[in-house]
């Protein structure tokens, strides 16, 4: 290196912040070389009365009560907040929000009222607001246990509107990965824009994806059926198949 | 609608309390808006405006309330939300095009190498000839705000928000030195701008 470039981190050895090999290499160019070590002694001079003086600037008085009220109505109004759920259940409940999305555009055959009721329970849960003080539903699964294909359920969701049952289950595959599933007593969907229709012998399948996230659709008997993943479209259809011929 | 969810572990059913409103609320007062008067000053430092600034805290604490669950307790929680507000500014703030600042580097080092050599002859006679023993905080938040903005924001954050250099970069999102080498180039010009101010005030002569 050349005096240039020494003086270029001459900052740097001032505030301690070079590595104790760069420290010694650079000491010992100060040590031999004046017009380094002059700007040296002059850096660590400047510094030590300017840095008192690199005072903070306060901000207006009022600024902080301002900010929490902010926040405060940032909650009222849904806004997806945080939580101190664990880490999966966070990956969780972000899925359950992803799904809710394009649920949300299937609504022209299904009652509003389920729809909006499903994506305010949603961004409850995701807000950490969920009240657990209730007694809690053991409702098992209808149809979307998957246990049989490996799956580990991590968390279940109940939902009680005007006398139809929805449950929503989270689980977690050999792989690590997350999958939501949902199933809806007596609700019909109609197809959201960009959705596909995939007919299969014993069925059809409605294949939809948003952001990452596949989700696969279909009506068994008197079930709304809907399991989502960021598993690849093809590895999710297969297992609504077998999800399907177990029924 | 009334929901209730559980957690299932290990075969056993519990349920699992999430904390209120209110607690989150108080975890992140303590936790982030703690730093309100640091993360002001860096506001004021970017856009150089009190009222730009004042906006620009506001969508930073609500950018990081949103996120505050990607936050690691116990890392620099200054540092996570300068890197927001950093982000925030670049994208809506700043000029979209900028031309890049010219700065006459000869000029400056001319004056820096002039500074430090007066510097070393007059030592002996009058300690208090060091230009920045005159100079107090305003002027030096004047001097420091006409600097071009990467190396307004190197001395910002290392010598004002006392980030480290690593951090520092990690907040530019630029290697560690070039963090270096704009502190010390910001440095040498704020230092020739204060001087500048200094003999123009006769507060030292020159």
């Amino acid at each position: 290196m050349d005096c240039k470039e020494y003086r270029e981190i001459i900052a740097a050895h001032v505030d301690g912040a070079l590595s104790s090999v760069e420290g010694v290499v650079v000491q010992s160019h100060l040590n031999g070389c004046p017009k380094c070590k002059q700007k040296y002694l002059w850096e660590t001079k400047v510094r030590r009365s300017l840095k008192p003086k690199l005072s903070l600037i306060p901000a207006r008085p009022g600024l902080k009560e301002k900010l929490l009220d902010q926040l405060g109505e940032t909650s009222k109004e849904g806004f997806f907040g945080w939580s101190y759920m664990s880490h999966r259940l966070v990956a969780a409940v972000a899925l359950l929000l992803i799904v809710a999305v394009p649920y949300l555009v299937w609504q022209e055959k299904v009652q509003d009222e389920i729809l909006s009721d499903a994506i305010a329970q949603y961004q409850k849960v995701t807000r950490g607001l969920v009240d657990t003080s209730q007694p809690v539903s053991t409702t098992p699964a209808r149809l979307l246990d998957l246990s049989p294909w490996g799956y580990r359920l991590l968390a279940r969701q109940t939902q009680d509107a005007k006398g139809r049952e929805g449950r929503i289950f989270v689980y977690e595959g050999k792989g690590s990965e997350y999958l939501l599933a949902q199933e809806f007593d007596g609700l019909d969907f109609s197809l959201p824009s960009g959705a596909k229709t995939i007919r299969t012998s014993s069925r059809e399948f409605v294949s939809y994806s948003q952001e990452g996230v596949n989700l696969i659709a279909w009506k068994e008997k008197d079930l709304l059926c809907i399991i989502a993943s960021a598993l690849p479209k093809e590895k999710l259809l297969t297992l609504a198949q077998q999800i399907s011929m177990g029924s | 609608m009334e929901g209730t969810t559980q957690l299932i572990s290990q075969g056993k059913l519990f349920t699992f309390s999430l904390k209120g409103k209110k607690a989150l609320k108080k975890d992140f007062e303590r936790v982030a808006i703690s730093h309100l008067s640091y993360i002001y000053t860096a506001a004021f430092y970017l856009t150089r405006d009190e009222h730009e600034a004042e906006d620009l805290v506001q969508e930073t604490y609500l950018r990081a309330y949103r996120f505050f669950h990607k936050f690691e307790p116990g890392t620099n929680c200054r540092a996570w939300l300068l890197s927001i507000q950093r982000h925030l500014f670049i994208n809506r703030y700043r000029q979209r095009k900028r031309d890049p600042e010219f700065v006459n580097w000869e000029r400056i080092d001319e004056e820096y190498n002039s500074m430090v050599l007066q510097h070393e002859q007059a030592e002996q006679c009058d300690p208090e000839h060091l230009f920045c023993s005159q100079v107090m905080s305003p002027e030096i938040e004047t001097a420091l705000k006409a600097l071009p903005e990467e190396f307004r924001t190197a001395i910002v954050l290392v010598d004002v928000e006392e980030l480290s250099y690593e951090e520092a970069a990690k907040v530019m999102e630029c290697p560690v030195g070039t963090v270096r080498s704009r502190l010390s180039r910001g440095r040498r010009m704020l230092q020739v701008a204060l001087r500048e101010y200094a003999v123009k005030r006769g507060l030292i002569k020159e």
